[in-house]
C-alpha cells in the first residue's frame, strides 16, 4: 500500500482521510460510528499504551509514599506561602508590615483635635510666642545682667529663710566610728575588691584602729597583695626609720596574732623564700 | 487507577503527610508516567519517574485542583525533566536514540511480548517529529486531553490538534507500510 498523501498538499489529503474532530475522538479511544475503517488504528494505539506501560520495572509505590510522607511532615511550607498565622484575630488585628498604623495613639488624636479648634490654636500660638521671646533673648545674648555683678542677698529675696537642719540626722551606720571617717584609706578602699589574705587583712585593719602607721602599712598590704613581699620589706624599713616609741606603741596596739595571721596568709598566697624572710623580719620587728 | 470523587480528601491527607494518601496518588499516575518516559526514550525511565513523583512532594502545598489537573501537573514535571535530560545529553554530544534499548529480556510470557511490542513502537515513534511523538504519547499513554497536553508542552490547543492530526496521518503511513512488507 502506497502513501495516500502527496508531499505538496499533505494537510488537504490528511483532511480527506481524517478530520481534526475524528482525530481527537480517535486519540480518546473512541471510533466514530461512520468510520469503521479506523478500527485497526484504534487497536494499534491501544497496544501502544499497553506496550509502554508494561515494559520496565514497576515503581515501588509504597516505598515512595513512605519517603513522601516523611518529607511532607518535614517541609513546613512551600516557598512563597504565607507564614502560619493564628486562626483568630480576637486578640488584636495583625500588625501591619508597612504603612501607617490603623490605630493612632489616643493621646495624639486628642491633641490633634484640640489643635484643630480655635482655642487650641490660640493656646499654641501663645505658647510659641512666649517660647520665642525668651528663647530669642537667650539666642541674642540679651538676658538680664546684674548691674553690680553680685547676687542679691538672700534676705532681699526671701524674708525669712527656711529653717532646715544644717546637719540632718545621719544614719547610725554613717557615724559609727570617727576613725572610719578620719581614715581615708579605710573609708575609700573597699574590701570587696580584695582577695584572699588581703581581704582578711583589711577586715582586721578595720577592727583594729590602733596606730596610723600600722594602718597605713597594713592598708597598703591589703590593697595590693601582689606587693606583699616588698611591702613587708618596706614596712621593716619604715619601722627602722620611725621612732622607737612609735614602734612600741604600734606593736602594743596592734594585735600580734592578727599580724602573724596576716603575714601567714600572705605567705600562703605568695610562695617564695622572700616571703618567709619578710615574715621573719616582721616577727623580729614585733619582738 | 482512578481515585475518583474522593480525590480532594486524598490530596488533603497527602498534604498533611498521610502515607496511604501518597500511595494512592502515586499509584494513580505511576503506570502512565513510566510508560510516557519509556516512550520518550528516557535513559532511566524508572528512576526519572521516581524523581518526578518525589518532586511532587515539594510542591504539593502549592497545588490546587482536581485529579485530572493533578495528573497534568505530574506530566508537566516529567516533560521538563525529559527536556533537561536531552539538553544534558546534547552537551555531552550523546545522542539519545529512540532505537531499541538493549534490555535484558529475562521475563517470560506477556511481558516479553510487551517489550517486543514496545520496541516496535519506539521504532515507529522515532519516525515522528519530537512534538508529534510527545503529543501522541501524552494523549494515548498518559491519557491527557488536548487542553492538558497543550499545557504540558506549552502550546495552544489548536497547535496540539494540528500536531496530533499530522501524527496520526504519519502513523497511518508507517502502519500501512508495515502491512505491505
Amino acid at each position: 500500500m502506497s502513501s495516500p498523501f502527496g508531499d505538496g498538499d499533505e494537510m488537504r489529503e490528511l483532511g480527506k482521510w481524517l478530520t481534526e474532530k475524528e482525530a481527537e475522538r480517535l486519540l480518546d479511544g473512541v471510533v466514530p460510528a461512520d468510520r469503521p475503517d479506523l478500527d485497526p488504528i484504534v487497536d494499534r494505539l491501544g497496544s501502544l499504551a499497553q506496550a509502554f506501560e508494561a515494559s520496565g520495572r514497576s515503581l515501588d509505590v509504597r516505598a515512595l509514599a513512605a519517603v513522601a510522607a516523611s518529607e511532607t511532615r518535614l517541609v513546613p511550607s512551600e516557598k512563597g506561602d504565607p507564614a502560619a498565622t493564628p486562626a483568630s484575630k480576637a486578640d488584636r488585628p495583625a500588625r501591619q508590615v508597612s504603612g501607617l498604623p490603623k490605630r493612632r495613639n489616643p493621646v495624639l488624636n486628642a491633641l490633634t483635635a484640640f489643635i484643630a479648634t480655635t482655642a487650641g490654636k490660640v493656646t499654641v500660638a501663645a505658647a510659641l510666642t512666649s517660647a520665642a521671646a525668651t528663647g530669642g533673648l537667650a539666642v541674642t545674648d540679651n538676658l538680664p545682667v546684674l548691674q553690680d555683678g553680685n547676687d542679691p542677698p538672700v534676705v532681699t529675696v526671701v524674708d525669712e529663710p527656711a529653717t532646715h537642719d544644717s546637719q540632718p540626722d545621719q544614719p547610725d551606720d554613717a557615724v559609727t566610728d570617727d576613725a572610719d571617717a578620719a581614715d581615708p584609706v579605710a573609708a575609700v578602699e573597699p574590701c570587696a575588691g580584695l582577695e584572699g589574705a588581703a581581704h582578711s587583712t583589711c577586715e582586721d585593719q578595720l577592727d583594729d584602729h590602733g596606730s596610723d602607721a600600722a594602718d597605713d602599712s597594713d592598708s597598703a598590704d591589703g590593697v595590693d597583695d601582689h606587693a606583699d613581699e616588698s611591702d613587708a620589706l618596706d614596712d621593716h624599713d619604715a619601722e627602722d626609720q620611725a621612732d622607737e616609741a612609735d614602734q612600741a606603741d604600734e606593736v602594743d596596739q596592734a594585735d600580734e596574732a592578727d599580724q602573724v595571721d596576716q603575714v601567714d596568709q600572705a605567705d600562703e598566697v605568695h610562695d617564695g623564700g622572700s616571703d618567709v624572710v619578710g615574715a621573719e623580719e616582721v616577727d623580729q620587728a614585733n619582738d | 487507577m482512578i481515585i475518583g470523587p474522593g480525590f480532594a480528601d486524598v490530596l488533603a491527607a497527602a498534604t498533611a503527610g498521610g502515607e496511604w494518601a501518597w500511595e494512592q496518588l502515586f499509584a494513580s499516575v505511576e503506570r502512565q508516567l513510566r510508560g510516557y518516559l519509556v516512550g520518550q526514550g528516557a535513559e532511566d525511565p524508572e528512576n526519572m519517574a521516581g524523581d518526578v513523583l518525589l518532586g511532587a512532594v515539594a510542591g504539593i502545598r502549592g497545588f490546587h485542583g482536581d485529579e485530572r489537573q493533578f495528573r497534568s501537573w505530574i506530566f508537566v514535571m516529567a516533560h521538563h525533566r525529559l527536556i533537561d535530560e536531552r539538553r544534558r545529553n546534547r552537551r555531552r554530544d550523546r545522542v539519545t536514540k529512540l532505537a531499541p534499548r538493549c534490555e535484558q529480556i529475562d521475563d517470560a510470557g506477556a511481558e516479553v511480548l510487551a517489550r517486543l511490542d514496545a520496541t516496535e513502537w519506539r521504532e515507529r515513534l522515532a519516525r515522528l517529529s519530537d512534538d508529534q511523538r510527545t503529543v501522541v504519547l501524552l494523549r494515548v499513554v498518559a491519557g491527557l486531553s488536548t487542553e492538558e497536553t497543550a499545557e504540558v508542552v506549552g502550546k495552544r490547543p489548536g497547535a496540539v490538534r494540528v500536531l496530533q492530526h499530522r501524527a496520526l496521518g504519519r502513523l497511518r503511513e508507517i502502519l500501512s507500510a508495515e502491512v505491505t512488507r
